[in-house]
């Protein structure tokens, strides 16, 4: 699991946090259900989710990527379930694009 | 504060659910039920907003302790060859009471428990005590009349609420029913012993299932009872006087293919029973000292089993309106059209849901005069005319942004959200499956905002104008304030305030794109809402949007439907 992309998925989610009442907790980040079951996000948070994190990895990767793409949601696994899937899917995806995860742009 | 004696006329679930309020508000309630209970009523499906409610007034651990079947979902086999598709009340729960799923209960037994609940309350109930003679002409005070024969009595109160179903005594009296045009309908129904058929996430779910002479409501009850009732057009009344109401059921229900594949062979276990007049409001909800509530008001079609959840949703409504009349008396008239508004917008909510699905069914039976009869085709379609949701869809046909032969495009929407990954029911399905098309919608939905690079704001002026809202905690009618144009075009959905205001104002003088409206209603503490405050903005018609060529960019309204999802209306 990557750790630089975790921590950014958990900074964005403390941002969704500054203006949320039920704050989303992140303490056991990995596993933290985003949508579907026990999830925390409805889809049209979920999406502005995902938005945010698609900033923010351009702006720390320098590589534009989409979450909410044919792809992303016709995963098998969907990689909205759990926090780690995201990671992973985010890795993929970056992978592809020709840029390794640990080395920022 | 203020102490209010109020008249409950009816112990149902709007009676029980406004006694409940009024008593926690610090009211004193008297219900006067016509009925000694338990006695039987249809309504049996119910939706996760009414569960809140009974939730918040205290009645979970009772609700629990009777183990009533959990409904996770409505499923749909809507149209002839179209896959299963499945409403989902899956939803984040943001707080306990929110809730993800509602319950299917036998009335007899779930009235019985509520009225249980009012009684060790220490509320004043009396059963097999009509009411008759209401009189609500003196300003101060209502009086009536309780009780039968000798026995009757002439009382007083401050307040009172007709939660008295069809035959409520105060609604016929002032007689401002309007039957309705579109849903000339009646139910036939009875009921199996069969077990759910489905593990899984089906289970529990109510089934609609559409064929040619109408559809079928299948829902689940404990004790292996599956409630199996036929919506069909008032023209086969005639039939039914023919062969006799259990004749006609049997023969009727047997041309529901979808439908007795999932009764099977089970035995029908009750008599056939019939309702007739389907669906009608009211010209008014409310005024001076009284308030209709529940089906005394009004009733609609039950394919989305909104009934219960109309009468719990006015019920709150109507104890909260009194409370605040009670402490200020001043602002009586903007308490009840507040009522007024927030009843006939959900009605008619639900009202516009049906109506769409009910076109779009009409398009897969085309021999059928059931569903020809119940297809919006052309925008000066009479039996709508006094519906606002179809003035404001007819009128907009004029400027080409929608046309009335968009409008089952909506429930089309709608099904593609929830459309199983089969043609048949299975134990296979999972509500997670539906996850991708949610998505993809939602995505698409923020792509088409994304293009939009500048909101026009329709009219000169952003204002706000007082409304009201039931605080979801302690049930208090709170005053609030809505965006609204100089004409008094409005979005009540959320209040806002002037900060708001403010950065909405900015439109009528500079060139705002979605993204940066957005990124400013966030900075004003609006975040989780922001995308749905401009969208709402937008189906109220108080924003337009334009891409960067100078395009309208069209966003298609969406079915509201309260009672399901994150927020409630009370």
């Amino acid at each position: 699991m990557n750790d630089r992309l975790l921590a950014l998925i958990q900074d964005v989610i403390e941002e969704v946090n500054e203006r949320r009442d039920e704050k989303i907790p992140v303490t056991e980040l990995t596993s933290l259900a985003l949508y579907g079951d026990n999830g925390v996000f409805d889809s049209m948070q979920l999406v502005n989710f995902l938005t945010q994190v698609e900033e923010a990895v351009e702006d720390e990767y320098g590589e534009e990527i989409s979450l909410t793409s044919e792809k992303a949601v016709s995963q098998r696994v969907s990689p909205f379930g759990r926090v780690s899937r995201l990671a992973e899917f985010i890795e993929a995806e970056l992978a592809e694009a020709g840029v390794a995860v640990s080395q920022p742009v | 504060m203020n102490r209010s004696t109020v008249a409950i006329i009816g112990a149902g679930p709007a009676g029980c659910t406004a006694a409940l309020t009024l008593h926690r508000l610090g009211h004193t309630p008297v219900v006067y039920e016509r009925d000694t209970f338990p006695r039987y009523r249809v309504g049996e499906s119910f939706l996760p907003g009414s569960l809140s409610i009974f939730h918040r007034l205290g009645l979970q651990d009772r609700i629990d302790a009777a183990g009533f079947v959990k409904k996770p979902s409505a499923t749909f086999l809507w149209g002839r060859d179209e896959a299963p598709w499945t409403f989902s009340f899956t939803t984040p729960r943001t707080s306990p009471w929110v809730f993800d799923h509602a319950i299917q209960v036998q009335r007899k037994e779930f009235d019985q428990l509520l009225l249980d609940e009012v009684r060790e309350r220490g509320i004043e109930v009396h059963e097999n005590t009509p009411v008759s003679h209401v009189d609500i002409a003196d300003p101060d005070r209502v009086s009536l009349t309780a009780g039968r024969g000798e026995t009757a009595k002439r009382l007083e109160f401050d307040f009172v609420i007709d939660a008295g179903g069809s035959n409520g005594p105060l609604a016929r009296k002032l007689d401002v029913r309007r039957y309705d045009e579109f849903y000339k309908s009646f139910a036939i129904w009875s009921y199996f012993r069969r077990p759910d058929p489905f593990e899984g996430d089906l289970k529990g779910t109510t089934y609609s299932i559409t064929f040619e002479d109408g559809w079928v409501w299948m829902i689940p009850l404990k004790d292996d009872l599956f409630s199996v009732g036929l919506v069909v057009d008032r023209s086969k009344a005639s039939e039914v006087k023919q062969a006799g109401p259990e004749r006609f059921y049997r023969e009727t229900l047997a041309k529901a293919d979808r439908a007795k594949e999932i009764l099977g062979d089970a035995e029908m276990v009750e008599e056939v029973r019939v309702v007739h007049d389907w669906s009608y409001d009211s010209e008014v909800y409310s005024g001076g000292r009284y308030f209709l509530s529940g089906d005394s008001a009004c009733f609609t079609d039950p394919l989305f089993s909104q009934g219960v959840h109309l009468a719990t949703q006015s019920a709150v409504s109507a104890a909260a309106a009194i409370d605040r009349i009670a402490q200020r008396e001043a602002e009586r008239d903007e308490v009840h059209a507040w009522y007024n508004r927030a009843y006939r917008e959900t009605y008619e909510q639900y009202h516009e849901f049906l109506a769409s699905f009910y076109t779009l069914a009409s398009f897969t039976e085309p021999e059928s005069e059931f569903w020809s009869k119940r297809r919006i085709s052309a925008s000066d379609d009479g039996r709508l005319n006094r519906k606002r949701w179809f003035t404001r869809l007819a009128a907009s046909s004029g400027d080409g942004t929608l046309s009335v032969a968009d409008f089952r495009d909506r429930a089309t929407t709608m099904m593609s959200i929830g459309r199983h990954q089969r043609m048949e029911l299975s134990d296979e399905f999972t509500d997670d499956e539906l996850n991708p098309a949610r998505v993809r919608w939602i995505s698409r939905l923020t792509k088409r905002l994304n293009r939009i690079k500048r909101l026009e704001w329709n009219g000169a002026e952003v204002t706000l104008k007082p409304y009201y809202k039931v605080d979801p905690e302690t049930f208090r009618l709170e005053p609030k304030q809505v965006l609204a144009n100089e004409d008094g075009l409005d979005m009540i959905k959320w209040p806002l305030e002037e900060r708001h205001r403010q950065i909405l104002s900015r439109l009528l003088k500079e060139e705002v794109g979605y993204k940066e409206l957005i990124r400013e209603l966030s900075d004003a503490d609006q975040q989780e809402l922001s995308s749905q405050i401009v969208i709402r903005l937008m189906e109220a018609g108080l924003l337009t949007g334009y891409d960067k060529n100078g395009e309208q960019v069209v966003i298609q309204d969406r079915l509201r439907f309260d009672g399901v999802g994150t927020e409630y209306e009370v």
